[in-house]
C-alpha cells in the first residue's frame, strides 16, 4: 500500500476540512470526488505533505512524513500539481520543470533528459523553450503536470489537473494517467467524473470532510440506477451518493 | 499527451548523488533569472549620473578614489537588500509556495540558492564600478596605488545588505516589504555616522565611515583597522541573516536548524566584536587607529622622492602625487618668485614641508585631563627658513589637488610672504620698503588695496599705500620699471633697503 | 439568477463607502497607514539628530519623503488583475482618491513628524517634494508594475542628493518658494495621477 491514511482530520479554526478520514490505496489511479467545500484539496495537500494533520496518522510510501528524514525520501518520490499552480513567469517552460527537477534531488545528469521526455508527454516539446508568461491557461496546466510527472513519482498527487484543458489533451491526459497508473499510486482529485470514469481503478466521493464512498466507478455508476440526477450514469451515482450522505 | 512507456530512471542512492552538482545548476537557474540581472543597466545609468560622477570629479589620489568606491556602497548596497527581500518574497507572490515545499530539497537551500543569485550579480556589478573607477583613476594618478582594503569593506557591505534584505523579506513578505527595507539599509549607514558625529566610537562600524583623513596613503600610510572590524563586523551581519533563515521548522531538518542556529549565534557574535573594535577606535592625526589591530611600527611617514619643475624662477617640488599640479603650481608662484629670484633672502627652492601628520591632516587632538576631546583643525601657511632659504608650503594644501583651489587657500599670501622675506629687514618696515613691496606686489598681478587700518579685505586683495601718497607714487613709479631694470636696481640697494637707509626719493 | 438593471438616473454619483472601504483593503491601506505613521515617527527622530542646516539637513527627511512616496507607489499594485480592470465606471475615480488622499495624509503625517522640530526648508518644499516624488512613483507604476514601483522615487532620491542641482526638474535641490521648481513638481505629479488613473498599475513584472 502506497497510502494508508487512518481517521486522518484537519481542521482550520472552528472548520472541519478533513474529518477522520479512513483510506488505504496502491498502484494505480485512484479517483477523489466531491462538490466544492468537500475536504479533497486539504486531504490532498496532507498527502502531500505540505499540510500537517489536526489529528490522525498518515502513511505514504511506507513511511510516516512526520519526520523530517522520511518526509525528505517521501517528497523525492512525490509528484504533486496543486490546484492553484504558481509559477515564475520569467522563466521558461524547460527552466520550470528542470527547477523542479532539482528541487526533487534528481540526479543531475538525468535531468536534461527527464525533463525533455516530461515536457514531451504533456505535448508541449514546441513551446520548451516559451517564457511561462506567454503560455495560455490550458498550457500552463500541462506544464504543471510536467513538473509533477518529471521525476517519475511513486505517488503522484493532482489536484483539477485538466481544469483548461481541451477535450483532445483531456482524453490523451487519461490516457497518460492510466500508463502512470501501471508503476505508480496517482490520486487525481477532480469535479469532472467523465475523468474519473475513463482513467480511474478506484473512486472516492467525499463529502463534508468525510469519505461517503469508496469503490469502482462501476459501483458508483450502480448507485445511481434509478435514483441520481446527471446526464451521465456516473453523474447519476455521484448525486444519488451524495443526496444519501446529505439525507 | 503520450502514455509511451518509459524507462523509470534508477533512483540514485545517497552516495551516488550528487548535491553539488545539482547545486550548481540550481544557482545557474536563479542567476539566469534573477530580478536584479535586468535591472542592472538602469542602475548603472542611475550611478553614472550620481556616485560615479562624484567619484570621477574628487582628486586623482588613490586613498581619495578608494574611500570613495566604500563609501559609494551605500546606495547600491540599499538598492540590493531592496530587491533581495522582493526575491525572498517571490514564493507566497507567485503562489508556488506548495510546489517548492512538496519538493524535496530544504527551503534553506533553495533561499540560499536564490539569495546566492542576488548577491553574485550584485557583488559583480560592484566590482565592474570599482574597474571603472580604478582604471580611470590609474589613467590619471601619478603615483600610489589602490587602498583595497576600503573597497572590500564595500563588497562585504554589498554582500551583508543582501543578506540582511533577503531575511527581512523572508520572514515578513509584503508589499511594503521591499521599500522600507531599501530605506532602513539607507538609514543604517547614518546611525553609525551620527553616532560618530557625537563622539561614540562604536559608530565608526558603519560602511559609511572610512578609516582615511586627509594625507592617508600619500603622507602617512593607511592603517587597517577600522576596516578589518568593518568586515568582522559586517561578516558577522552575513551569517546571522542567513543563520536565521534556517529557524523555521519548514525550513529543513533538524540538524540543518542547529547548524542554522549556531550559524546565526556566530554571526551575533562576530558581529558584536566588530563593534566592540570599533569602539576602541580613535581618530588620531594620521586615521581612525584601533589599538588593538595597530602596531607603532606603521606610524613611519611615507619617504617619496619629489617631482620637481624646473620652468618657473626656482624649482618647486612636490610629492609625486601632485606631479600633474607642478605647472599650474609654478606657474602661479612664478609671479612673485621671478621678482625676486637670486636676491639674498629670497627662497632658491619651493617645496613641501615636512610636518606631522596632524600637520598634513589638519587634525590635532586637544587633550583635556589626560583624554581626547576636543579636536582642532589647523591648516598651515606658507613659511620661508633655512638656509638658504627654501618657501615652504603645507601639504594639507596640496590634498586639494586642483591650481584653482589653491590659488583660492593661498590667496595673495604665498607672494606677500616671498616678497616681504626678501625686503623687510626690521620690524616695522620704512616707507622705502613698503613701496617697494607694493611695487613687486602689483607687478606679481596682485591687487592692492587702500584700506583703512581694520577694515576688512575683499577677495584676493592685500593692503596697500593709500592712493596719492608719497609712498604710491614711488610704489607706482618702481612697478613701471622694466622687471629687469627692478631686479638690477634691487640686486644693488637690497642690503641698504632692508636696512631702512633708503629714502623714497631714491626708489628709480 | 437575475439581473437588477440601473436607469442611469438611479446610478449613484458617488462610489458606495462600502466600495471604497473594500478597495483601500485591497491595495494593504492599512498596513500602508501604518508606514506612513512610521515615516512621520522616524522622521521626528531624525530631526533631532542631524544638522540643522546644510546638506545634512536635507537628505535625510527627503529620503523619508521619498519612502512615502514609494509606499503611495506600491499601493497602486492590485491583487486582482483583468477582472478589476473589465470592470465599470468606478474604478478610475477610486485610483485617483486613493492617489489623492494618500498623498495628502502623507504630507500631514511628515509635517506632523516635523512639528516639534526644526524643518530646515519649510512644509511648501515639503509638500512640493513630496508631491513631485509621489508622481514618480505613479509613474513608474505604470511602467513598471506597483510592486517595483517604489525604485522610481529612491532613484530620484539619489540623483537629487548627488550634487547642487539647479534644474527645476531636481526640485529638491531648489529653494523652497522657487516658482518653477513648484512648477514641475505639480506637473510630474498630476502627469502621474492621470496615468495612475486611467491606466493603473501595470499588473505583473516578470521575474
Amino acid at each position: 500500500m502506497n497510502v494508508e491514511i487512518t481517521d486522518l482530520t484537519r481542521r482550520f479554526g472552528r472548520t472541519v476540512a478533513v474529518a477522520g478520514v479512513n483510506l488505504q490505496t496502491g498502484p494505480g489511479v485512484f479517483g477523489l470526488l466531491g462538490p466544492n467545500g468537500a475536504g479533497k484539496t486539504s486531504l490532498l495537500r496532507m498527502m502531500a505533505t505540505v499540510l500537517p494533520p489536526t489529528s490522525g496518522s498518515l502513511r505514504l510510501l511506507d513511511r510516516d512524513p512526520v519526520g523530517y528524514g522520511p518526509r525528505k525520501e517521501i517528497r523525492r518520490r512525490l509528484g504533486y500539481l496543486p490546484q492553484a499552480l504558481g509559477y515564475y513567469p520569467g522563466f521558461t517552460v524547460a527552466e520550470f520543470v528542470e527547477y523542479f527537477a532539482l528541487l526533487k534531488d534528481m540526479r543531475p545528469a538525468q535531468v536534461p533528459g527527464a525533463v525533455a521526455i516530461a515536457i514531451e508527454r504533456v505535448s508541449l516539446g514546441n513551446k520548451a523553450r516559451a517564457k511561462l508568461r506567454t503560455l495560455s491557461g490550458g498550457m500552463l496546466r500541462r506544464v504543471g503536470i510536467a513538473q509533477a510527472i518529471v521525476n517519475e513519482p511513486e505517488l503522484l498527487l493532482l489536484d483539477e489537473p485538466t481544469a483548461g484543458l481541451d477535450p483532445e489533451q483531456r482524453v490523451q491526459f487519461r490516457a497518460l494517467l492510466r500508463d502512470l497508473g501501471n508503476r505508480a499510486t496517482v490520486i487525481v482529485s477532480t469535479h469532472l467524473v467523465e475523468d474519473v470514469g475513463a482513467a480511474c481503478t478506484e473512486v472516492a466521493l467525499m463529502n463534508e470532510g468525510k469519505i461517503v464512498f469508496h469503490g469502482t466507478p462501476d459501483e458508483l455508476t450502480v448507485r445511481g440506477e434509478g435514483h441520481g440526477t446527471g446526464d451521465a450514469p456516473l453523474e447519476r451515482g455521484y448525486s444519488a451518493v451524495l443526496a444519501q450522505a446529505r439525507a | 499527451m503520450t502514455a509511451a512507456g518509459t524507462s523509470v530512471p534508477s533512483r540514485p542512492s545517497r552516495l551516488t548523488r550528487r548535491p553539488s552538482l545539482a547545486g550548481w545548476r540550481l544557482l545557474r537557474l536563479e542567476l539566469r533569472r534573477s530580478t536584479l540581472l535586468p535591472l542592472l543597466p538602469l542602475l548603472a545609468v542611475l550611478l553614472a549620473f550620481t556616485e560615479l560622477r562624484n567619484d570621477l570629479s574628487h582628486p586623482p589620489l588613490w586613498p581619495v578614489r578608494s574611500a570613495d568606491l566604500q563609501v559609494q556602497v551605500e546606495l547600491i548596497g540599499a538598492i540590493v537588500a531592496g530587491l533581495a527581500a522582493w526575491t525572498a518574497a517571490r514564493d507566497g507572490r507567485r503562489h508556488v509556495t506548495d510546489l517548492v515545499t512538496a519538493a524535496c530539497w530544504p527551503q534553506w537551500v533553495r533561499q540560499l540558492a536564490s539569495w546566492a543569485a542576488v548577491t553574485i550579480w550584485a557583488t559583480l556589478f560592484y566590482a565592474a564600478c570599482i574597474a571603472v573607477v580604478f582604471l580611470a583613476t590609474a589613467r590619471q594618478a601619478t603615483w600610489g596605488g589602490p587602498i583595497w582594503w576600503l573597497p572590500a569593506v564595500g563588497a562585504a557591505a554589498i554582500v551583508a545588505f543582501s543578506a540582511a534584505g533577503f531575511a527581512f523579506g523572508a520572514f515578513f513578505p509584503g508589499r511594503f516589504t521591499a521599500p522600507l527595507v531599501t530605506v532602513g539599509a539607507l538609514f543604517a549607514p547614518q546611525i553609525g555616522v551620527l553616532a560618530t558625529q557625537r563622539n561614540q566610537a562604536w559608530g565608526r562600524v558603519s560602511p559609511a565611515v572610512n578609516a582615511t583623513v586627509s594625507g592617508t596613503g600619500t603622507f602617512f600610510p593607511f592603517h587597517p583597522g577600522l576596516s578589518i572590524a568593518q568586515i568582522v563586523f559586517l561578516a558577522g551581519v552575513i551569517a546571522a541573516a542567513l543563520g536565521v533563515l534556517a529557524w523555521p521548522a519548514a525550513a529543513g531538518g533538524r540538524w540543518l536548524r542547529r547548524a542554522g542556529a549556531m550559524i546565526a549565534l556566530a554571526g551575533l557574535v562576530a558581529a558584536g566584536a566588530g563593534m566592540a573594535l570599533a569602539g576602541t577606535s580613535r581618530l588620531e592625526a594620521e586615521g581612525v587607529i584601533v589599538p588593538a589591530l595597530h602596531t607603532a611600527a606603521s606610524d613611519r611617514l611615507i619617504t617619496y622622492r619629489s617631482a620637481c619643475d624646473n620652468s618657473s624662477a626656482v624649482p618647486v617640488c612636490l610629492h609625486p602625487a601632485f606631479r600633474a599640479q607642478l605647472p599650474g603650481l609654478a606657474a602661479y608662484l612664478d609671479p612673485a618668485l621671478s621678482q625676486v629670484a637670486g636676491l639674498p633672502g629670497a627662497p632658491v627652492r619651493v617645496q613641501l614641508s615636512r610636518g606631522t601628520p596632524g600637520d598634513i591632516s589638519g587634525i590635532n587632538i586637544g587633550s583635556a585631563g589626560g583624554t581626547s576631546s576636543a579636536i582642532s583643525r589647523s591648516i598651515g601657511g606658507p613659511t620661508i627658513s633655512g638656509s638658504p632659504p627654501v618657501l615652504y608650503l603645507s601639504p594639507s594644501l596640496l590634498l586639494n589637488s586642483s591650481v584653482a583651489r589653491i590659488s583660492q587657500e593661498l590667496g595673495p599670501s604665498v607672494a606677500v610672504t616671498i616678497i616681504q622675506a626678501v625686503i623687510y629687514g626690521r620690524p616695522a618696515p620704512s616707507p622705502a620698503q613698503r613701496a617697494v613691496e607694493a611695487a613687486l606686489l602689483k607687478a606679481a598681478g596682485l591687487r592692492l588695496q587702500a584700506v583703512p587700518p581694520g577694515t576688512r579685505l575683499s577677495g584676493n586683495g592685500v593692503p596697500g599705500p593709500e592712493p596719492g601718497s608719497p609712498v604710491s607714487a614711488a610704489a607706482n613709479r618702481f612697478a613701471a620699471l622694466p622687471a629687469a631694470a627692478r631686479h638690477a636696481w634691487l640686486t644693488a640697494h637690497l642690503a641698504a633697503l632692508r636696512a631702512g637707509r633708503i629714502t623714497l626719493a631714491e626708489i628709480a | 439568477m437575475t439581473t437588477a438593471a440601473t436607469t442611469p438616473s438611479s446610478r449613484p454619483a458617488v462610489p458606495p463607502t462600502r466600495l471604497v472601504r473594500l478597495h483601500l483593503v485591497s491595495r494593504g491601506i492599512p498596513a500602508c497607514l501604518l508606514a506612513l505613521a512610521g515615516c512621520a515617527v522616524t522622521l521626528r527622530i531624525a530631526l533631532h539628530w542631524i544638522p540643522r542646516s546644510g546638506p545634512g539637513a536635507r537628505q535625510l527627511p527627503l529620503l523619508l519623503e521619498a519612502a512615502a512616496a514609494a509606499i503611495i507607489g506600491v499601493v497602486t499594485r492590485s491583487p486582482f488583475g483583468e477582472p478589476e480592470r473589465a470592470t465599470g465606471r468606478w474604478l478610475p475615480v477610486l485610483r485617483l482618491g486613493a492617489a489623492v488622499a494618500l498623498t495628502a495624509l502623507a504630507f500631514g503625517a511628515l509635517a506632523a513628524g516635523s512639528a516639534a522640530a526644526h524643518l530646515d526648508y519649510g512644509y511648501l518644499a515639503l509638500l512640493r517634494d513630496l508631491a513631485g516624488m509621489t508622481g514618480i512613483a505613479l509613474l513608474a507604476a505604470a511602467v513598471v508594475g506597483g510592486s517595483m514601483a517604489w525604485l522610481g522615487p529612491l532613484a530620484y532620491w539619489a540623483l537629487a542628493i548627488s550634487r547642487d542641482w539647479t534644474t527645476p526638474w531636481v526640485w529638491p535641490g531648489r529653494p523652497p518658494h522657487d516658482f518653477g521648481a513648484a512648477l514641475c513638481a505639480a506637473l510630474v505629479f498630476a502627469a502621474g495621477t492621470v496615468v495612475s488613473t486611467v491606466r493603473g498599475a501595470r499588473d505583473s513584472v516578470g521575474e
